[in-house]
């Protein structure tokens, strides 16, 4: 079984429900922390009984419904909506079809290009590869902005002023200055002429805007 | 490339209930929207399923084939994750009496590269956005597009018509689900929507056009998208995703 957690219809994440216990509440040390007005520190538990999986409502200030009714605790059965202040975890019982996930073409005749690497990714389990990396905009107009890199080459900046490429070497990356007089500093480096790889976490600034990048 | 995502949904003015759903994992490049159906809560579970089975199985797979993706796999891995969250759907509705019945739209877009990957299935809708005006992509799967099809109706009897909202194809209501793609290359600053027909029902495509024609972020048309929509009556609950790529350079 699994939790699916929504807000307002938005669905926001899914929960396995793995442990004999699992608490929801505001507190970080819930098993699922839900910080946001209307849900108390620990506000509700769900256990896995010998009659089932059941919710418990842990006498929380704005109570814990069950299909809009309200429960000191209830059974759960798959499709049930569990509703904690204003957001929604649905109780699914769809667990990720087995073959489906980390083999594309386990079931069709599909066709991937060849490229370097892909039969041992064949084998790779999805949660161990790694996610493509990301540059994250920490100022300026575009703060908090996620780009992420899926290209050869990637660039940024302000054409005629300062413009820096990022660009896939293998699994590494590698930063350059292509426009500029004015140097992009790299971890609060000037960046050298011949460029630099990039690590985990670096911070990149074009005169004040920084950019963060996040991968390996 | 700097893709941006948004989105936005209402119950409207007329429902208690908001039966859409809507999933976004901006990373992967993956949004869902789905409009449910269905007695008691039951609309809201089949939706919810739905945007979150497909968006949880796009990401897996998109983590797990990061870099060289062809479009024909991306569009099988689209539709096993539809085919999925009908599975999945059909189960809790065959065990789970007041869930009987059940079941929801839903509309799939997945980024590969520069092209934009769209699947559908009933009538919630994607659009692109553009140089050339909005664009509709998908056709709907309902009784009335049917009837245009056929001739019985032209376009414009269609938007007035009763019974708009019977489709003729859902997740989660048979064993087997058929989902409609396509993949169109979007340019720079193009928007792409996806809909429910709590949108389309209350406002035209020259209505939509305009509000997307503003100089708004994505948050901010979203959220005219949903105001419009109230205005012009708000008949059933309204949800939108908007993404649009907004080139390499951050100014």
């Amino acid at each position: 079984m699994r939790l699916v957690i929504s807000l307002d219809g938005k669905v926001l994440d899914e929960v396995p429900l793995s442990k004999p216990r699992t608490t929801i509440g505001r507190r970080a040390y819930n098993d699922i922390v839900i910080d946001h007005l209307g849900v108390s520190g620990e506000h509700a538990a769900v256990v896995q009984s010998p009659q089932g999986l059941r919710v418990e409502d842990l006498q929380s200030t704005n109570g814990t419904y069950v299909n809009d009714q309200a429960v000191e605790q209830q059974l759960l059965r798959p499709g049930d909506a569990i509703g904690v202040g204003r957001f929604r975890l649905l109780v699914a019982d769809a667990e990720p079809a087995a073959g489906q996930d980390a083999l594309p073409d386990s079931n069709g005749p599909v066709t991937l290009p060849a490229a370097g690497g892909a039969p041992a990714r064949a084998e790779a389990d999805a949660d161990a590869v790694a996610q493509p990396a990301v540059v994250r905009v920490l100022d300026g107009a575009a703060a908090g902005r996620e780009v992420l890199l899926t290209k050869e080459r990637t660039t940024f900046g302000k054409p005629g002023v300062l413009v820096v490429a990022i660009e896939r070497q293998g699994q590494a990356h590698v930063l350059s200055q292509v426009e500029g007089e004015i140097r992009a500093r790299l971890n609060g480096a000037p960046l050298p002429g011949a460029g630099a790889p990039l690590h985990d976490g670096d911070l990149v600034d074009l005169m004040g805007t920084r950019l963060q990048f996040i991968g390996g | 490339m700097a893709r941006e995502f948004a989105s936005a949904l209402d119950a409207g003015r007329a429902r208690r209930n908001n039966e859409d759903a809507v999933a976004i994992d901006a990373m992967a490049g993956v949004a869902v929207l789905a409009d449910g159906m269905g007695g008691h809560n039951a609309g809201e579970v089949a939706s919810v399923m739905a945007c979150a089975i497909v968006c949880q199985d796009l990401v897996r797979w998109r983590r797990a084939w990061p870099e060289t993706i062809s479009q024909a796999a991306a569009l099988q891995a689209m539709a096993r994750g539809v085919a999925h969250a009908n599975q999945a759907i059909l189960n809790t509705a065959l065990t789970r009496p007041e869930c009987r019945g059940m079941g929801t739209t839903v509309v799939v877009l997945l980024v590969v590269g520069d092209a934009v990957l769209v699947g559908h299935v009933g009538d919630s809708r994607a659009y692109r956005f553009g140089r050339d005006g909005l664009e509709r992509l998908t056709r709907d799967h309902s009784l009335l597009q049917e009837q245009v099809d056929a001739g019985l109706l032209t376009p414009r009897q269609a938007a007035t018509a009763p019974q708009r909202n019977i489709v003729t194809r859902a997740v989660g209501v048979e064993a087997g689900v058929q989902l409609d793609t396509l993949a169109l290359q979007a340019q720079p600053g193009d928007i792409v929507l996806l809909c429910s027909d709590g949108l389309t029902d209350m406002l035209g495509d020259e209505e939509i056009a305009a509000i997307l024609a503003t100089d708004s972020s994505l948050q901010g048309l979203c959220a005219r998208l949903i105001d419009a929509a109230n205005a012009a009556g708000g008949a059933d609950n309204v949800s939108v995703v908007l993404t649009r790529d907004d080139g390499d350079l951050v100014t």
